[in-house]
């Protein structure tokens, strides 16, 4: 019986719930119920198929990313993005969780290169989707509903995804602005929500520290020249350039008693916001990218006050600030912030569970549960 | 039909707006996949979003069958309506607002393609998944199938670029999927309402992202002397690490096609394969990267690489690339246009198998393809009224299907499975997966009366036994074209 066939098994036999273990980097807030039982699978791992020519690779789930990155490096090709966290997650939980990441190449998010799955669903079916080729429409896309889906619909045991050739140059220059006052923040990020130049840019803010811009320069050389340019006429200075590989920089890190709110904005509401959120919390890290419009703020344990305070500030900065589109607050991994109502696509989203897990025995109380599904809209 | 349910529809929509008389009904028969043919019970045209939410709620209230159908540019039979009701959607045609700002367009399912990108690039925008269709297919039908294009290797499929759709559910009730972020919470619903053929409910107003232009754009075309040489400098080129915006591939019998027709696009006649290769983006850098793709060409036996010099140039060639279909037309009456997908690796062996498989089954094909994505699409010209030769092709597309999911590929990569690739699903999932399909399509619409008989063969359902809405093996191939 091979290893993906007992975890069905179990799956199928199991009169508890069970929570997925993979690589142990989840964060605190809203996991699956510790009371569980923990399915682990750090058995699952290394390359099932790699055809370096078809920028293609099928990896058991819990490879994890710092294994993927040596194996793809060996023939200079890369997984287009660097999840926040560190390099010891699994591919499995990157695909279950959509992690976001910063500063992937090509803006890529986990959605685009995700190609095809194995799951175990929580009926305890072995089943397949999508595939091993870069376009396909065969069949209803339950890669997509499997992606993201925090491990509530089935247990992730394989994952093929697309990779990309490392282009000639592909860095990562950080760079303070030119002006410290207060007005530079509102001079800057006008422009970022502006920019039309296919450039990865990050603003970021550590605790107490003076905002950074982050960009990814990739190309032949005289375009990441021309890149570079284009960054510094956002008005920044005393560029340093990193390699793409450091995954495990200021930017990725995040301390694991952290609380995380994730808000999103339109363009055009996304100065007065982002500018009053930087302002609201000095002690946090603050990272805000301008291409999807969205916030992080992180939030340890020393730079917060309590959660309902916290999430209250986050709402308020969202409400006041005159936006025209609602700005959704959420809070990652977790923590309900507001009870769902139903509304038919939450009866989308329970009938979905039940669909492919009509007993709830898998990740029960994971962040995206429908019973635990929690939004906050201002 | 029922009376009560003809009289209910046009009290919906106004009587001008339904039709059931056989002659009103012939230009539904099929898509643009000629082989298939079905004529619905009843077709019916709502004009607005609250007429096309009322009619699927009358029909829920009699559990009556329907198929959705945009401008019917579809390739796997999947718009046609055997004896149930098809509900038109080329009314909704209002681009609802577009938001240059935010880079957004709200647009109703009817909208054209092409209309939008155009209505777009005042702005310095685009609309980006470019079908071959794309001057007469609609954004509902496009997200119905996940509709793909050439400029689709770089910019993404359908899927990419939609954020936000209301949809009416089959039992009529209306919710929003997706969200105008690119970030998403919750299930992915929006995910799975994408591509899933009209079997999921209908798309009532789409929420699409626009990209900006890009600043240059250079387009090159290579020539070969072999397709094999050909299909490996697609793999030498993306190796390369750049991603060209467009990387396409016309072998010599399209490039006859074309060169015969009025869209004469001045490929050389004798070769064995043309690449048509765009790359955009920022202007610096453009240079080398059409240098390394020419080297690249060069080093896998191109003859010739030259580069389009004027914006008039570069129309003429991706005129030649985008009417090859058209341009076949000339060849015979009819065409099947395939769709299948392979490893890019494994382009040159299943061209080599095409080849004989050609000549097995003594028929003409024409490939012209998205060779960057491995997107094949082998197109035969035939006669339909010719029973033998239909019967050659429908065996020569059977093999050549074969052949693709052999070398590790799937039977469709924008087209959609609708009824031409229903015998394939089986061979390509086992029980397991599409019994998780059918369960999570009963999610949507537990009577199954949103396009019946599509995409999942009904027999692999495990926890359905039917019901008495669909008629869902009756669809008729024409007796002399029994395949396409």
């Amino acid at each position: 019986m091979s290893d993906v066939d007992q975890l069905a098994a179990r799956i199928r036999e199991t009169r508890e719930p069970l929570r997925i273990v993979g690589g142990g980097t989840w964060l605190h807030g809203g996991g699956p119920w510790a009371e569980a039982l923990p399915l682990p699978l750090d058995h699952l791992r290394g390359v099932v198929e790699y055809t370096p020519g078809d920028l293609v690779i099928t990896v058991a789930a819990g490879t994890t990313l710092a294994e993927l990155a040596a194996t793809t490096a060996e023939h200079a090709q890369m997984f287009a993005l660097a999840p926040y966290g560190t390099p010891h997650a699994t591919i499995g939980a990157v695909v279950a969780t959509a992690a976001p990441a910063p500063l992937a190449f090509g803006d890529y998010t986990v959605r685009d290169l995700v190609l095809g799955v194995q799951v175990v669903t929580g009926r305890g079916d072995i089943t397949r989707a999508g595939g091993r080729v870069v376009k396909n429409v065969a069949g209803f896309d339950l890669v997509r509903l499997h992606t993201g889906a925090f491990g509530t619909l089935g247990v992730i045991t394989e994952v093929s995804l697309r990779l990309h050739a490392r282009p000639a140059v592909d860095i990562l220059v950080v760079s303070t602005l030119r002006r410290t006052d207060d007005g530079a923040l509102g001079e800057l990020l006008p422009q970022l929500v502006a920019n039309r130049a296919p450039l990865p840019m990050l603003l970021h803010r550590a605790p107490d520290g003076v905002p950074q811009l982050w960009g990814r320069v990739s190309g032949n050389p005289a375009r990441a020249d021309a890149l570079r340019q284009h960054l510094r006429a956002f008005g920044v200075v005393d560029a340093v350039d990193l390699p793409v590989e450091r995954v495990d920089g200021p930017l990725h890190h995040t301390p694991h008693d952290a609380i995380v709110f994730r808000a999103r904005t339109h363009r055009s509401d996304a100065v007065p916001f982002v500018r009053a959120a930087f302002e609201a919390f000095p002690h946090g890290t603050l990272t805000y990218d301008p291409a999807r419009g969205s916030l992080r703020v992180v939030l340890p344990a020393a730079a917060r006050d309590s959660f309902e305070h916290d999430l209250d500030t986050m709402h308020r900065l969202a409400a006041v600030n005159g936006a025209m589109h609602p700005i959704s607050v959420v809070i990652d991994q977790g923590r309900s912030a507001a009870a769902p109502h139903r509304t038919p696509r939450t009866a989308l989203e329970v009938g979905v569970k039940h669909a492919l897990d009509p007993r709830d025995v898998l990740n029960r109380l994971a962040a995206i549960s429908p019973t635990t599904l929690g939004h906050a809209h201002v | 039909m029922t009376v009560q349910v003809r009289e209910t529809l046009e009290t919906i929509v106004g009587d001008r707006w339904v039709k059931t008389r056989l002659p009103e009904l012939a230009p539904y028969d099929a898509d643009a996949l000629p082989g298939y043919r079905a004529t619905p019970s009843l077709a019916v045209f709502p004009g607005t979003r609250d007429e096309l939410i009322a009619v699927v709620r009358a029909l829920a209230r009699t559990k009556t069958a329907w198929v959705p159908r945009g401008a019917g540019t579809g390739l796997s039979g999947g718009a046609l309506a055997d004896d149930v009701v098809l509900i038109g959607l080329n009314r909704l045609t209002r681009i609802i607002d577009v938001d240059p700002v935010n880079r957004l367009a709200r647009v109703e399912p009817g909208v054209v393609n092409a209309r939008l990108s155009r209505e777009t690039t005042r702005y310095g925008l685009q609309y980006a998944p470019d079908p071959s269709s794309q001057t007469a297919c609609t954004i509902g039908g496009n997200v119905a199938e996940n509709a793909g294009g050439p400029h689709c290797l770089k910019y993404g499929v359908t899927l990419n670029h939609v954020l936000e759709c209301e949809i009416v559910l089959p039992d009529g009730s209306v919710t929003r999927l997706g969200g105008a972020y690119t970030e998403q919470d919750g299930y992915d619903l929006l995910g799975a309402f994408v591509g899933s053929e009209g079997c999921f409910g209908i798309a009532t107003e789409v929420t699409v992202q626009l990209v900006p232009l890009p600043d240059a754009v250079q387009t090159l075309l290579a020539d070969f002397s072999s397709v094999q040489d050909a299909a490996r400098a697609v793999s030498r080129i993306i190796a390369s690490g750049i991603v060209p915006a467009a990387l396409e591939m016309m072998d010599n019998a399209t490039i006859r096609c074309v060169e015969a027709s009025i869209y004469a696009a001045g490929y050389p006649v004798d070769a064995a394969a043309v690449l048509l290769c765009e790359v955009d983006g920022v202007a610096e850098g453009l240079d080398e990267d059409v240098a390394i793709i020419r080297d690249a060409c060069l080093a896998t036996g191109a003859r010739s690489v030259t580069v389009a010099t004027s914006a008039e140039d570069r129309t003429r060639l991706w005129q030649g690339r985008k009417k090859a279909f058209g341009a076949m037309g000339r060849l015979s009456p009819a065409l099947v246009v395939q769709d299948a997908v392979v490893p890019r690796t494994k382009l040159p062996e299943v061209l080599t198998a095409i080849d004989a498989i050609a000549a097995e089954y003594d028929v003409r094909v024409c490939n012209v393809f998205h060779a960057g994505d491995g997107n094949l699409h082998p197109n035969i010209p035939y006669n339909a009224h010719d029973a033998q030769e239909s019967a050659r092709v429908h065996d020569a597309m059977s093999a050549i299907m074969n052949a693709c999911i052999a070398a590790g590929g799937t039977i469709t990569g924008e087209h959609g499975v609708g009824l031409d690739k229903l015998p394939y699903m089986e061979t390509l999932f086992d029980a397991a997966s599409l019994d998780t399909m059918c369960r999570v399509r009963s999610v949507f619409d537990p009577d199954r009366r949103a396009n019946p008989g599509k995409v999942v063969p009904v027999h692999a359902c495990r926890e359905w036994h039917g019901t008495n809405a669909v008629k869902h093996d009756t669809v008729r191939r024409d007796a002399t074209t029994p395949h396409v």
